[in-house]
């Protein structure tokens, strides 16, 4: 049956073979196709089977909540969109945060372009390699919410059969699109501009992931979690996940001939993505791989402008930081897209801080109407922390030989990484801030304090990582399917545990002067002797680190 | 066996190799030699169908490299110099990957790897990763990838990086015997006195462009080198030595 449905699609199937089970193995043993899986480093299968588990463990448990939706609100059109909607958001994210280098990189065809491939070959076992993952991600996440559709109401099979297989097709649907998307980019960008347009593609597609966040619960009626439902209009049928949820509709004997015109409309999306994967795209694929390599094997641009020698890193290391992380973000796409995907987090976060209203003077009214800047804070202690993980992983991890054998002080090293983040995401994300706070507050030294608590606090947040976790830049091998799991991490768990730091300094701290100095005085004093002790701990701790290449 | 025809490759506005044409004869062991940059990669993987050609033509075992990529993959071996492999799979897995994009028969493809790998002394290593391996090993098993298949057409980019003296020579003679059994064999290497041993002819480029053919006693005499690395310096416009080391002291001392 596979091999028929391989020989179908045009591809050999003994190849596509090899080549999946090379793919599905080098990304268990923490190297991924694509992603300059042949310049990894030993030692990391354990890590990355780790990673996978731990991720389709926490799918696991969100599909508990979504179960539990399903036994407690009895309208299936409506659970159906929920549990889509979001396996769609993160079955985009897998894709775009870390297997969007597996469709368009050219790093590994120098291994795999000698070979007697054919493109189209190539591009299917490229393809498959993500399916498998966003298909064990659909089943994750689905299999305990269309459980509850079998039983919940009596035994219903097909209601739970139209929700494990609406589940699917919608994450195979997004896979389709989004890989389309991505090859697509391969024909329509010239290899030279390829890396650059990615990046600026990836951040508008998560634009819109992120964004769907924010229009669902907008059309959701709220009485009680029992009887909510989907507002009746037509524009809501613009929300993919709505066509593959009136399977269930159908399934639950409710379906009209709006339903099946949305079920059919999507069986048609599907097969004119399936069409267009198997077509041009895929027929031209190796060759714009090798025009893509081509772009890196001829010679480099000159870089602009040297680095100037700034305020702040100025010589040393701290220096030698500077120059590097510039640099790479310059040159690294993997870590300039790590980066540039924190970023709509970030104007989301204040889209949804305005929304609500407007942002009141965090150190009047009690703690009034805090909750509107609340994510706005929360951005300012949680996003350095995604940063500085970010930047310690890369494929050019071996060229860190030199931390090593130059007298370079290695706990300088890793200080200056800490306050590069500080200064140049810190202070700008602070700046802008800043600006909307006196927009509303036109109180700037409120305005200044509360950000100046803030930017200490978020520098005691790095100080305690780099404590516990001292990461020299750009020294580890990057481990697989860490980076999307970060930011489900940061949008889940992260919320939580600085809602509860920023509502004491609004309820607690804030109102009471005598506190209010007390705190600063008490972070300003943390902050800095923590910075002394650092250093010396440091020195002791990276004594015993060792080269990883 | 192996053919190019003005043969053109262009990085944007650089041009790599330019108007590029020779010849490599069945049996022969042909030596592309040229200083860093010089175009001998570029034009290894325009004719491995790595890279497609700007302009110009190139066949290899009969056949164009631009019209009919399939069949001059499934004819050639390639060592490529940057000596990428997928260092998580073990070598044993790493083959049976290549022998199945070949389609080689799983028993044909067994016997010959374990043979392969026990010529280059690494067949007790067969079953581990090859991340923990040094650049050597991993040489090796690349080496093993090329003749997997019984290719009729080598393209070895610097094979020898790495390689230990006693694999080294035991490689050298391999490819003799390769070349005696009628194969076509292009080499690339900035080693002057292996290419001076085992080559039966010579093409040395400079800035992407042909500067002379023959065999290297043909490329020596056109000079009046005793040597082969000698012919080179004074073809390829190097300068002295002697003199460039002088200078760079004087300067460092100056600084």
């Amino acid at each position: 049956m596979l091999q028929a449905v391989i020989r179908l699609l045009g591809a050999d199937y003994g190849q596509w073979r090899a080549l999946t089970r090379v793919a599905l193995k080098l990304d268990l043993r923490g190297a991924s196709l694509g992603t300059a899986g042949y310049q990894q480093a030993g030692g990391q299968g354990t890590n990355a089977v780790f990673q996978i588990i731990l991720r389709f463990g926490f799918y696991l448990i969100f599909g508990v909540f979504l179960a539990s939706l399903v036994v407690i609100n009895q309208d299936a059109f409506f659970t159906g969109t929920v549990l889509i909607s979001y396996t769609m958001i993160v079955v985009a994210l897998l894709i775009l945060v870390d297997f969007g280098a597996v469709v368009i990189s050219p790093d590994d065809f120098v291994i795999l372009g000698p070979q007697p491939v054919s493109s189209r070959t190539y591009f299917i076992a490229r393809l498959t390699n993500v399916l498998v993952y966003s298909s064990l991600l659909t089943l994750t996440l689905g299999i305990l919410p269309a459980g509850a559709y079998f039983f919940v109401r009596g035994f219903h099979p097909l209601l739970g059969l139209a929700a494990l297989c609406a589940n699917w097709l919608a994450g195979l649907a997004t896979t389709l699109l989004l890989v389309s998307i991505y090859a697509g980019i391969l024909r329509v960008v010239h290899p030279r501009r390829l890396r650059r347009a990615v990046g600026y593609i990836q951040l508008a597609m998560s634009f819109l992931i992120y964004g769907g966040y924010m229009i669902l619960p907008g059309m959701v009626k709220v009485k009680g979690i029992g009887s909510m439902s989907l507002v009746d209009s037509n524009w809501l049928f613009l929300v993919p996940s709505t066509w593959f949820a009136s399977y269930l509709k159908l399934a639950d004997g409710h379906g009209g001939g709006r339903e099946v015109f949305l079920a059919l409309l999507s069986l048609a999306v599907l097969a004119v993505l399936a069409i267009h994967a198997r077509g041009r795209l895929a027929l031209d694929y190796a060759d714009r791989l090798s025009a893509a390599m081509a772009v890196s094997e001829g010679p480099a641009k000159a870089s602009k402008a040297p680095a100037g020698r700034g305020m702040v890193f100025r010589r040393g290391e701290s220096r030698a930081v500077a120059l590097l992380v510039r640099n790479q973000f310059q040159y690294d796409l993997k870590f300039r897209l790590a980066v540039l995907s924190i970023l709509p987090l970030t104007v989301i976060y204040l889209f949804m801080g305005l929304r609500n209203g407007p942002l009141s003077d965090p150190l009047a009214g009690g703690g009034k109407g805090f909750s509107n800047s609340l994510l706005l804070n929360f951005a300012v202690l949680m996003f350095p922390m995604m940063l500085r993980g970010t930047l310690a992983y890369s494929d050019s991890y071996q060229a860190s030989w030199i931390y090593f054998a130059t007298p370079a002080d290695r706990s300088r090293l890793v200080l200056a990484a800490k306050n590069f983040v500080f200064c140049y995401f810190v202070f700008p994300y602070l700046a802008v801030v800043g600006a909307l706070m006196l927009y509303f507050i036109r109180n700037p030294w409120h305005v200044a304090l509360h950000l100046g608590v803030l930017a200490i606090l978020s520098h005691i947040f790095q100080q305690v990582a780099v404590f516990f976790s001292p990461l020299l830049p750009f020294s580890l091998p990057t481990a697989g399917h860490q980076r999307s799991g970060a930011i489900v991490i940061a949008m889940v768990a992260g919320p939580i545990a600085a809602m509860v730091l920023l509502y004491v300094l609004a309820l607690w701290v804030y109102p009471n002067p005598v506190r209010l100095w007390g705190t600063v005085a008490g972070i300003v004093a943390i902050s800095y002797l923590a910075e002394k002790g650092l250093q010396a701990r440091l020195r002791r701790q990276l004594a015993s680190f060792e080269y990883k290449g | 066996m192996i053919e190019t025809n003005r043969l053109t490759k262009r990085y944007g506005g650089r041009t790599a190799v330019e108007d590029l044409t020779f010849r490599v004869e069945p049996g022969t062991i042909f030596g592309l030699l040229g200083p860093n940059g010089a175009g001998k990669s570029t034009t290894v993987k325009v004719l491995t169908g790595l890279l497609r050609p700007s302009s110009g033509s190139a066949s290899v075992a009969g056949f164009s490299v631009l019209d009919c990529p399939l069949e001059v993959k499934s004819r050639l071996g390639y060592v490529p110099e940057s000596g990428a492999l997928y260092e998580s799979l073990t070598p044993g897995e790493y083959l049976e990957m290549v022998a199945c994009l070949h389609h080689l028969e799983p028993r044909t493809a067994r016997y010959r790897m374990d043979e392969l790998l026990d010529m280059f002394e690494i067949l007790g290593q067969k079953s581990q990763r090859m991340t923990e391996f040094s650049k050597g090993m991993k040489q090796k098993v690349l080496v093993s990838a090329a003749l997997l298949h019984k290719p009729d057409v080598l393209f070895l980019d610097e094979p020898l990086n790495g390689l230990d003296a006693n694999a080294a020579m035991v490689f050298k003679e391999l490819l003799k015997k390769l070349a005696a059994q009628g194969k076509a064999i292009l080499f690339c290497s900035h080693i002057l006195e292996v290419v001076e041993r085992i080559c039966s002819r010579i093409l040395i480029i400079n800035d992407g462009k042909r500067i002379i053919e023959g065999s290297a006693a043909e490329i020596c005499s056109s000079n009046g080198s005793a040597t082969l690395e000698q012919a080179f310096a004074q073809i390829t416009g190097s300068r002295d030595a002697g003199q460039i080391t002088a200078d760079l002291l004087a300067a460092l001392e100056r600084a």
